[in-house]
């Protein structure tokens, strides 16, 4: 059965190893490509901001060491990337201008995270 | 006493039914004594005018005496014959013989006439004369006539008297009438003045003990009222409360020193206005504020509001608020009072709460996806469930370990000394220290950093424990540290380097240990790792650069 994510190219943004392999496994079951993982938001931003770097999507940690993930969101929006939150927090943590954004609260399922994915990267699939 | 002055004039004969007695005796007596004086009278009048019938009668008889002319005399009698009083009249002669006379039916002339004073007998009345001539007796006269009959006088008296009797009567009845009237009036009059007195005592009564109340309750209110604001001011000051009370017509206010302080203010800063005040409540919360001061009066509830202020020194303050409105008869609230008090210690210490409950439950959900982590990577590597559970189990004590060093620091900068002292510390209780150096500066960790290299010198020490130097009983482990100020930013090298185990041949595969090493720990600190499994041991060289994670001790 072919996944609608098969071979699309995610960037992580989480900042905690333990969870961002766990995430890079997930992703690697589901069929997706893990681009890159970033630890931090100036890594995130870097990333994002090359533009060779082709990217179909992302999951951004909120909380990045005390650090929001917002910037890196707003690169990714600017660039047209869909992305979604994953964060230990709850949903109400995050900022008013992302509510609309769909969000995974840790911990969670794979299986949350392909539907959720699925759910934001399906147009962009659809193109490529 | 004004209800005495005016006094009625029986009020003045005190002593009017004993003198209407002796009025009416009075008349009764003067009646009697005026009687008894007319009757005397009559009778001398009586007396005198038939003493001058008689004269007269002998004056006329002289002559027929002296000519012994007994006609002309019986003339002369038959004269007097005709007054019916006249009973009997007689002349006689010298030698006292009857020559003429007259007498009524029932009365007798005497057969001599003895001349002597006048005589009464009972109602008769009896007067002789003598008939004189130039010294010469002639004779004489008898004459008998009645007193005034007794119908007569009866009559005559009867009126008067009845007048008397009457008049004694009226006397009599007046004055017990009077009397009765004046004695009903005392009765009255001490009737009223006993119920005067006893109104009045009453009155007094009910005035002192009004007033006794009133000064009870006055005294007794003062004493309340007094000991109430002793309790109030004290319980103010004890509380840091102020207390402020809004005229909602003139819109002034009136704040205690309390208050004003609340607010950051002096005893000379202007707050005299609602606008004065409203003034220092923070932009933000205005609205609300209003909102709440404007329901209060309106649902008559009980004001109880929090707002933000800014004080003059630029110090941020909560300020609670709580009131009351006062309504008139109408029922349009008048004014409003109340008291303050700075709720800024709770208020920090709520967000501070709050956010430390919010930390707690991002940790706990942080740790759930560790803890999944583990459990999927270590499934992914693990070839039999024993084998796994042994791993899974050992990777979930080492995050145990790291959360206790966590707490012990309040989950604020764990040392990395400690860290890997204690990640190593079961190797060392074979009682052999000297197996293992672990040193370095005081860097401090971040609580992610510090479950993230709690968990890499776990999985290092494990390896060790397994294939390197914790293997043999003459195997080293270094652990060395230093900081390099000439990048930028400046950078921590953390060396781990084992010595004198078996020879080291890199493994064929991966296992999640190296790869959480080299791949998790250098991506979570944005820095290098390289891990060399070299022919005399493990060698770990790990190049994390200065972060909000991973900050050298102060």
């Amino acid at each position: 059965m072919a996944s609608p994510l098969k071979g699309l190219r995610v960037l992580v943004v989480e900042d905690e190893a333990l969870v961002a392999m766990m995430i890079e496994t997930m992703l690697d079951d589901i069929g997706c490509i893990v681009v890159e993982v970033a630890g931090t938001v100036s890594r995130g931003l870097a990333l994002v901001a090359d533009e060779a770097l082709a990217v179909d999507g992302a999951i951004l940690d909120v909380n990045l060491g005390g650090e929001k993930v917002y910037p890196v969101a707003e690169a990714l929006r600017a660039r047209d990337v869909p992305f979604i939150f994953s964060t230990g927090y709850g949903i109400d943590g995050i900022a008013a201008e992302f509510a609309h954004v769909p969000a995974l609260a840790k911990p969670y399922q794979q299986a949350a995270l392909e539907v959720m994915l699925a759910s934001v990267l399906a147009r962009p699939a659809a193109e490529h | 006493m004004p209800r005495s002055g005016r006094s009625p004039i029986w009020r003045r004969w005190r002593l009017a039914p004993s003198l209407v007695v002796a009025i009416a005796v009075g008349l009764l007596l003067a009646g009697l004594a005026m009687a008894v004086y007319n009757e005397r009278a009559a009778s001398a009048q009586k007396l005198r005018a038939a003493t001058v019938q008689a004269e007269i009668l002998s004056a006329s008889v002289g002559a027929a005496l002296a000519f012994d002319d007994p006609d002309a005399a019986r003339e002369y009698v038959s004269a007097l014959s005709a007054n019916p009083d006249v009973e009997a009249v007689g002349v006689y002669d010298v030698f006292g013989r009857l020559v003429a006379g007259f007498s009524r039916p029932g009365s007798r002339l005497p057969g001599v006439n003895r001349v002597g004073p006048p005589a009464t007998n009972g109602e008769h009345l009896v007067v002789t004369t003598a008939v004189t001539q130039k010294s010469a007796r002639l004779g004489s006269v008898y004459l008998r006539t009645i007193k005034d009959p007794l119908a007569r006088r009866a009559a005559r008296y009867g009126g008067a008297a009845m007048l008397i009797v009457m008049a004694s009567l009226l006397v009599t009845v007046l004055g017990v009438s009077n009397a009765s009237m004046a004695d009903a009036h005392r009765t009255l009059q001490a009737e009223m003045e006993e119920r005067g007195k006893t109104e009045e005592a009453l009155r007094l009564s009910r005035e002192t003990e009004a007033a006794a109340q009133l000064a009870l309750a006055t005294e007794r209110g003062r004493a309340a009222l007094h000991q109430t604001e002793q309790q109030l001011e004290f319980a103010l000051q004890a509380g840091r409360l102020g207390s402020w009370e809004l005229d909602l017509e003139t819109r002034r206010l009136a704040a205690s020193e309390f208050f004003r302080a609340n607010f950051g203010l002096g005893p000379y800063d202007p707050l005299e206005r609602y606008e004065e005040l409203f003034a220092r409540v923070h932009p933000d919360d205005r609205a609300h504020q209003q909102q709440a001061v404007d329901q209060a009066i309106a649902n008559r509830a009980d004001l109880e509001t929090e707002y933000r202020t800014v004080t003059p020194q630029g110090e941020t303050r909560w300020i609670l608020v709580r009131g009351r409105a006062v309504y008139d008869q109408r029922g349009a609230a008048v004014r409003m009072a109340g008291v303050s008090l700075d709720i800024t210690a709770r208020k920090l210490a709520e967000e501070r709460q709050r956010a430390l409950l919010d930390e707690l439950n991002h940790r706990v959900k942080n740790t759930l996806a560790t803890v999944q982590s583990i459990a999927l990577q270590t499934r992914r590597t693990a070839k039999t469930l024993p084998v796994f559970e042994r791993a899974f189990l050992a990777r979930i004590g080492a995050l145990a370990q790291a959360h206790d060093l966590l707490t012990e620091v309040a989950w604020e900068g764990a040392s990395l000394n400690r860290v890997i002292g204690q990640t190593l510390a079961p190797y060392v209780a074979q009682g052999e220290p000297d197996r293992i150096s672990v040193a370095g500066p005081d860097v401090r960790l971040g609580p992610n950093a510090a479950v993230t290299l709690t968990m890499a010198f776990h999985e290092l020490a494990t390896n060790a424990g397994k294939y390197g130097s914790f293997s043999t009983a003459d195997g080293q482990v270094d652990v060395r540290w230093r900081i390099d100020s000439s990048s930028d930013p400046t950078a921590v090298e953390i060396e781990w380097r084992e010595q004198g185990g078996p020879k080291v041949a890199p493994p064929l595969r991966r296992g999640f240990g190296s790869r959480f090493i080299e791949t998790g720990l250098a991506r979570e600190f944005d820095g290098e790792v390289r891990l060399v499994f070299g022919p005399d041991g493990v060698c770990c060289h790990m190049r994390l650069p200065i972060s909000t994670k991973l900050q050298l001790a102060a």
